[in-house]
C-alpha cells in the first residue's frame, strides 16, 4: 500500500482483504459481503478517527468486527457455514489430496472458536505480524501466539499423513 | 528445548528472536516427531490459504470501489441497493437511458431551460423550482456531475446530469424512485442511477465549500 495515496484509494486496496477477515469473521459469504459494506460506510463517515500513518486495514478490520459483534448481539444469531470451495488448475494425484487437505482444513477452519479463527485469518492468510494482529484483536501479543498456536495445532492434527494421502489418491 | 506448538508455530512465522530461531532449528535437526509436526502446521496454511483466496475482480468489489469514490456515506436506505448498481451497468441499462443533450427526460417535466438553470446554480441541499439537488462530483473523465431529485410537481424521480462543452446533460434518470424524500424505495429502485455512477467513476462527493466554487465559476474547470 503505497504511502502516498488518498484515504479513498488505500480504502479500494483493502476491499478485497477486508471481504476474506468478513468471511473469516461471519462464516457467510453473504454476511460477509454485507459486513464489508457497512464497514466501508462507516469508515468513509468516520475518516477523520484514522490517523495517517497506520494501517488502514487494521482500523477497518476492528470496524468490522465491531459491527458484526452488535449485529450477533441484536440477532442473536448464528453463521452459517460458507460454500463449498473448488481447487482448480491442477490434475490427477496432487489435486485429489489437495482436495481432501484443502476439504478437511476448510471444515475445520470454520470449526475452531472465534478467537482463534481470527487470529489465523490475520497471520495466516493476511500476512500481518503478532503485534499487529494483536492490534486490530486488542489483546496481547501473547495471547495471539497461543490462540494461533492452539489453532494451528487442530488444522494440522486434521491433515492427511503421507501413507493416508498415497491411500488417498489409489 | 520443548519444541512446542507454541514455539512452532512462532517458528513458521519467523517471529522468534534470531538466536531462538537458530536453536529451534538445531533442535529440530534431532527431533522426527517435531519436524512432522511443523511440517503438518506449513501443510494446514498451504491448504488454507488454497481453500480461503482473496475475493477478487467480482462486481461486488467494482461497486463497492465505485462507491468509495464517491466519498460520501450513503443513507442506508440506498445502500440496500447498492449490489444492483454494477448489474444495471452491465445490462446496458445506463446506455440505454444516454438522453440527448440538453433534453430533459421523459417523465421529468421540468423545462430544459429550468433544469439547466437549477444545475447551473442550486447547491446541494437546496431546491429550485421543485428540483432538488443531492450531491456534485467531478466524474473520471473529468466532467462535473450532480445529483438531483425532482418532486412530484416536476415528475417525480431521480436524475444524473453531467456537464460537457454543450451544457448540462441528462446521463440517466430514473422514474421509479418515487419515494425517496420519505427515505424509501423498493428494492431494485434506484439501481439505474446507482449504475451510472460506478460508471462515471470520479472524486468523491464535493463539498460545500468546493461546490460553491464551481457554481460561482459557471461550472469551469479551475
Amino acid at each position: 500500500m503505497s504511502a502516498t495515496a488518498t484515504f479513498p484509494q488505500q480504502l479500494v486496496e483493502v476491499i478485497p482483504r477486508l471481504r476474506r477477515f468478513a468471511r473469516s469473521l461471519t462464516r457467510s459469504a453473504a454476511d460477509a459481503d454485507d459486513i464489508a459494506q457497512a464497514a466501508i460506510e462507516k469508515a468513509l463517515l468516520n475518516q477523520a478517527s484514522w490517523t495517517p500513518g497506520t494501517r488502514l486495514d487494521s482500523w477497518v478490520y476492528r470496524i468490522a468486527q465491531n459491527l458484526w459483534r452488535d449485529e450477533l448481539r441484536a440477532h442473536r444469531r448464528r453463521a452459517e457455514p460458507l460454500d463449498g470451495m473448488e481447487v482448480q488448475g491442477e490434475d490427477g494425484r496432487e489435486t485429489f489430496t489437495r482436495l481432501i487437505e484443502v476439504g478437511e482444513v476448510t471444515d475445520s477452519f470454520h470449526r475452531l472458536p472465534d478467537e482463534q479463527r481470527l487470529v489465523i485469518s490475520l497471520v495466516v492468510l493476511d500476512g500481518l505480524s503478532y503485534q499487529e494482529a494483536a492490534d486490530v484483536l486488542e489483546v496481547p501479543v501473547g495471547t495471539v501466539m497461543s490462540r494461533l498456536a492452539r489453532a494451528r495445532g487442530k488444522l494440522a492434527a486434521q491433515m492427511p499423513n503421507d501413507a493416508g494421502r498415497l491411500r488417498a489418491a489409489k | 528445548m520443548e519444541l512446542n506448538d507454541e514455539i512452532l508455530s512462532a517458528y513458521l512465522d519467523n517471529a522468534l528472536e534470531a538466536g531462538q530461531h537458530q536453536a529451534v532449528s538445531a533442535a529440530l535437526a534431532t527431533d522426527a516427531g517435531a519436524r512432522l509436526r511443523l511440517e503438518r502446521m506449513r501443510q494446514a496454511d498451504r491448504a488454507l490459504r488454497t481453500a480461503l483466496p482473496l475475493p477478487q475482480g467480482d462486481k461486488f468489489e467494482a461497486a463497492l470501489a465505485a462507491r468509495i469514490q464517491m466519498g460520501r456515506p450513503m443513507p442506508r436506505w440506498q445502500r440496500a441497493v447498492l449490489p444492483w448498481a454494477l448489474a444495471a451497468s452491465i445490462a446496458g441499462l445506463v446506455a440505454g437511458y444516454m438522453l440527448p443533450r440538453a433534453q430533459s427526460p421523459r417523465g421529468l417535466s421540468t423545462p430544459d431551460s429550468v433544469l439547466a438553470r437549477a444545475l447551473d446554480e442550486t447547491g446541494s441541499g437546496a431546491t429550485t423550482h421543485a428540483v432538488s439537488m443531492v450531491l456534485s462530483f467531478q466524474a473520471a473523465d473529468g466532467r462535473y456531475c450532480r445529483l438531483f431529485r425532482a418532486s412530484r410537481d416536476a415528475g417525480s424521480g431521480e436524475g444524473l446530469a453531467c456537464r460537457g462543452t454543450g451544457g448540462w446533460q441528462v446521463v440517466a434518470w430514473d422514474a421509479t424512485t418515487t419515494a425517496s424524500t420519505e427515505g424509501f424505495r423498493a428494492a431494485g429502485a434506484g439501481m439505474l442511477i446507482d449504475g451510472a455512477m460506478s460508471e462515471l467513476g470520479g472524486s468523491p462527493a464535493m463539498d460545500a465549500g468546493e461546490e460553491r466554487a464551481a457554481i460561482t465559476r459557471g461550472w469551469s474547470k479551475p
